[in-house]
C-alpha cells in the first residue's frame, strides 16, 4: 500500500508540463491550420479567377477590408451580443437548476409542469421573439429574455435527469438514515447531478450564442444595443456582403469562445467536484492502492 | 434517544437507563467502541410473509421465513438466484413493508429503518464525490450527529477496519477492497448491532475477498455486532458464519440451516479444519434438494 506512484504525478514540475501541453497543442492546431489555408487561399483564388461580384460572394480580402474599415463597430458588436448571451445564460443557469430542483420534490409537480417546459423548447424562438420585444421592448432586456427562453431547457431538463440519476442502493443509504427530503436533496441529489448540470450547460452555451445574435437579428434593436445580429440584419439590407460575412465571422468566432470557456469552467467545477474522475479521463489510475 | 446521541463519556459507564428496552443490557467498551450486550436475540424474525403486487398480478416473494440470530451470532443465507434474500434482508432494514408475520430487531418491532441495523449494499452505495473519510462521515450528518463525537468514532471506525492514513484518499484512488472498508466503517458509524449485507464481496477477485472476508469479521467480533449476510459462495458462507441458512427457489424458505461449530476469530486455515469441509459439504447437499 504506498500512495507515491501518486505522489509522483504531482512532482511532475509544472515547467515541464506546459512544454509538454505547448508541443502537443502545436501539433494538434498544425492540420486545422494547413486547412485553413487551403480552404482560405482557394476561395481567394476561384473568386478572383470567375470574376464573381464581391456583393454576391466576397473574397477573404474584401471580408478583411470590410472589417479594418470599421473595427470599432464590429467589435461593440461582439461585446453587446457576448453581454447578452452571457446574462440570459446565466438566468437559465440559475432558474434552470432552481426550477428543476423544485419540480424534483414532488413527482406530481413534476409531471404536472414538465410538459409545459417542452412546449417552450417546440416553440420557434422566431415566433415568440417579437412577442418579447412587445413585452419588454426594443432593447437589450429583450434579448436577455430571448436568450433564456433558448437555453433554459437543456439546464432544466439536463438537471432534471442528474437529480433522478443517484442509484436506488443509495437512496436506499439515504432512507435507512431516515434522511428528510431535504437533505437526501442537499447531499446526495444535488451532488449526484453536478455532471448532468455541467453536460446542460455545454449545450446552453452553445445555443445562448446563436440566440442572441437571432433575437437581435428579429428583434431589430438599434441604437449601439443592437449586436451582431443587427449588423448582419443591416449588411443584407444594404448588400454589404463582405460586412455580413465578417459579422458571420465573429458571430462563430464568439460561439467557439463561450463552447470553450463552459467547457474549461464545467471541467475545473467537475474536478472540483469529483477529483478521480479526471485522473481516470487522463488515462488510468495512476496511484490506486490496494487491499 | 439512542445510544449514539449521548456524549461519549457516558457510552462507556452508564449503565442503561430504567424503562429502554435495553435494561437488561451490560455496555463495556471494546476497542474504543461502545458496546451493548443483550441478552434476547439481535433479530427475531416469525412467520414471515411477503408478496409483490404489480399489475394486479400477485407474486409471491417471502412464503413463510422463521430466524433468529444471537446478539454477535454471524450467520449466511445462501440460496438459488432470485428467491427472495435481498428481499428478505430488505424486509429486515425496515426498507420494505412485510405482509404478515413478525420482525423484532433487539427486541423492537421493525416498521421502518432502525439505527441499530446497519446495511451494506451490493453496490456499496458510496458516494463518488466525497472521499473516503467523508463517506465514512455521512450517517452521522443524516442522523445529525454532535460533530466532535462523529470525528471522534470516525478515527476509531477507520482505525478498526486498518484505512488509517487514507482518510483524505479519493474513492477512485482506492481498491475494490478498501472500498469494502469504507462502506463497513460507514455501517459501524451508528453502533448498529445488527448488520445486514447483500452479497457485499461479490464484486471482488478471490484473494481480496479472502483477505476482506477474514477483516471482516474480525472488525464484526471486535464491534461486537452480528451479521447476516446474503452470499452465492458455499466457501465464503462457511467459513463467515456460526450458521448458514439455506433458502428454497422462489417463494423464498428455510429449507435448512447448518450450524458450524468451528472458533472464532477465523483464519485462512480455518478451511482446511475438517468440519468446515462437512459444514460444507452439507450445505451443498441441502442446496442440491432446492433446484
Amino acid at each position: 500500500m504506498s500512495a507515491v506512484p501518486l505522489l509522483s504525478e504531482r512532482a511532475l514540475g509544472s515547467g515541464a508540463r506546459i512544454l509538454h501541453v505547448g508541443w502537443s497543442t502545436t501539433r494538434k492546431l498544425f492540420f486545422p491550420v494547413l486547412g485553413f489555408v487551403a480552404i482560405v487561399g482557394i476561395w481567394q483564388l476561384s473568386i478572383g479567377l470567375t470574376h464573381i461580384p464581391s456583393y454576391i460572394v466576397p473574397r477573404p480580402t474584401d471580408v478583411a477590408r470590410a472589417t479594418l474599415n470599421a473595427p470599432g463597430l464590429l467589435w461593440s458588436g461582439v461585446l453587446t451580443t457576448a453581454a447578452a448571451a452571457a446574462a440570459g445564460l446565466l438566468l437559465a443557469v440559475v432558474i434552470g437548476v432552481a426550477g428543476a430542483t423544485c419540480l424534483a420534490f414532488s413527482a406530481v409537480v413534476e409531471r404536472s409542469l414538465f410538459p409545459y417546459a417542452i412546449v417552450l423548447q417546440t416553440t420557434p424562438v422566431i415566433a415568440i421573439a417579437p412577442l418579447v420585444v412587445i413585452w419588454f421592448g426594443a432593447n437589450i432586456r429583450s434579448i436577455i429574455v430571448i436568450v433564456f427562453l433558448i437555453s433554459f431547457f437543456p439546464m432544466l431538463s439536463n438537471t432534471l435527469v442528474g437529480l433522478h440519476s443517484p442509484d436506488p442502493d443509495m437512496r436506499g443509504l439515504f432512507r435507512l438514515y431516515k434522511a428528510s427530503p431535504m437533505k437526501t436533496m442537499l447531499k446526495l441529489r444535488v451532488p449526484g447531478s453536478v455532471p448532468y448540470i455541467m453536460a446542460g450547460l455545454k449545450i446552453a452555451g452553445g445555443l445562448s450564442v446563436i440566440g442572441a445574435i437571432v433575437a437581435e437579428y428579429v428583434a431589430g434593436v438599434g441604437g449601439g444595443q443592437g449586436g451582431l445580429g443587427y449588423l448582419i440584419a443591416v449588411s443584407a439590407q444594404q448588400l454589404n456582403t463582405p460586412y455580413l460575412v465578417a459579422a458571420a465571422l465573429c458571430g462563430s468566432l464568439l460561439g467557439l469562445i463561450f463552447f470553450g470557456a463552459v467547457a474549461i469552467a464545467s471541467k475545473a467545477l467537475a474536478t472540483r467536484h469529483d477529483p478521480g474522475a479526471e485522473a481516470e479521463v487522463r488515462g488510468g489510475i495512476t496511484g490506486r492502492v490496494g487491499g | 434517544m439512542t445510544i449514539m446521541d449521548q456524549p461519549r463519556e457516558h457510552l462507556a459507564s452508564a449503565p442503561a437507563r430504567a424503562g429502554s428496552p435495553a435494561e437488561s443490557s451490560v455496555l463495556r467498551s471494546v476497542g474504543g467502541l461502545a458496546v451493548q450486550e443483550d441478552a434476547g436475540p439481535v433479530l427475531d424474525a416469525r412467520h414471515l410473509k411477503k408478496r409483490f403486487v404489480r399489475d394486479g398480478n400477485s407474486l409471491e416473494v417471502l412464503a413463510d421465513i422463521t430466524m433468529t440470530l444471537s446478539p454477535g451470532e454471524f450467520a449466511a443465507i445462501i440460496g438459488p438466484s432470485g428467491c427472495g434474500k435481498s428481499t428478505f434482508l430488505r424486509v429486515l432494514a425496515g426498507l420494505l413493508p412485510y405482509d404478515s408475520g413478525d420482525v423484532r430487531v433487539m427486541g423492537a418491532p421493525v416498521k421502518s429503518p432502525r439505527p441499530e441495523v446497519g446495511f451494506m449494499f451490493q453496490g456499496l452505495a458510496l458516494l463518488p464525490w466525497r472521499n473516503v473519510l467523508q463517506n465514512i462521515l455521512l450517517p452521522a450528518e443524516l442522523v445529525g450527529m454532535d460533530k466532535e463525537l462523529a470525528s471522534d468514532r470516525a478515527r476509531v471506525c477507520i482505525d478498526m477496519v486498518g484505512l488509517t492514513g487514507f482518510e483524505k484518499y479519493h474513492l477512485r484512488e482506492i481498491s475494490g477492497g478498501m472500498r469494502q472498508r469504507v462502506a463497513l466503517a460507514r455501517m459501524l458509524m451508528t453502533e448498529a448491532r445488527l448488520l445486514l449485507l447483500d452479497e457485499p464481496f461479490s464484486s471482488l477477485d478471490e484473494l481480496t475477498r479472502e483477505v476482506i472476508d477474514i477483516v471482516f469479521m474480525d472488525v464484526c467480533l471486535k464491534a461486537g455486532s452480528s451479521y447476516l449476510m446474503v452470499t452465492h459462495s458455499i466457501y465464503e458462507a462457511v467459513l463467515m458464519s456460526d450458521k448458514v441458512f439455506v433458502m428454497s427457489r422462489a417463494p423464498a424458505q428455510v429449507i435448512g440451516a447448518v450450524d458450524v461449530a468451528l472458533p472464532k476469530p477465523r483464519t485462512r486455515e480455518t478451511v482446511s479444519d475438517p468440519e468446515f469441509v462437512n459444514a460444507a459439504n452439507e450445505v451443498r447437499k441441502i442446496l442440491e434438494t432446492s433446484s
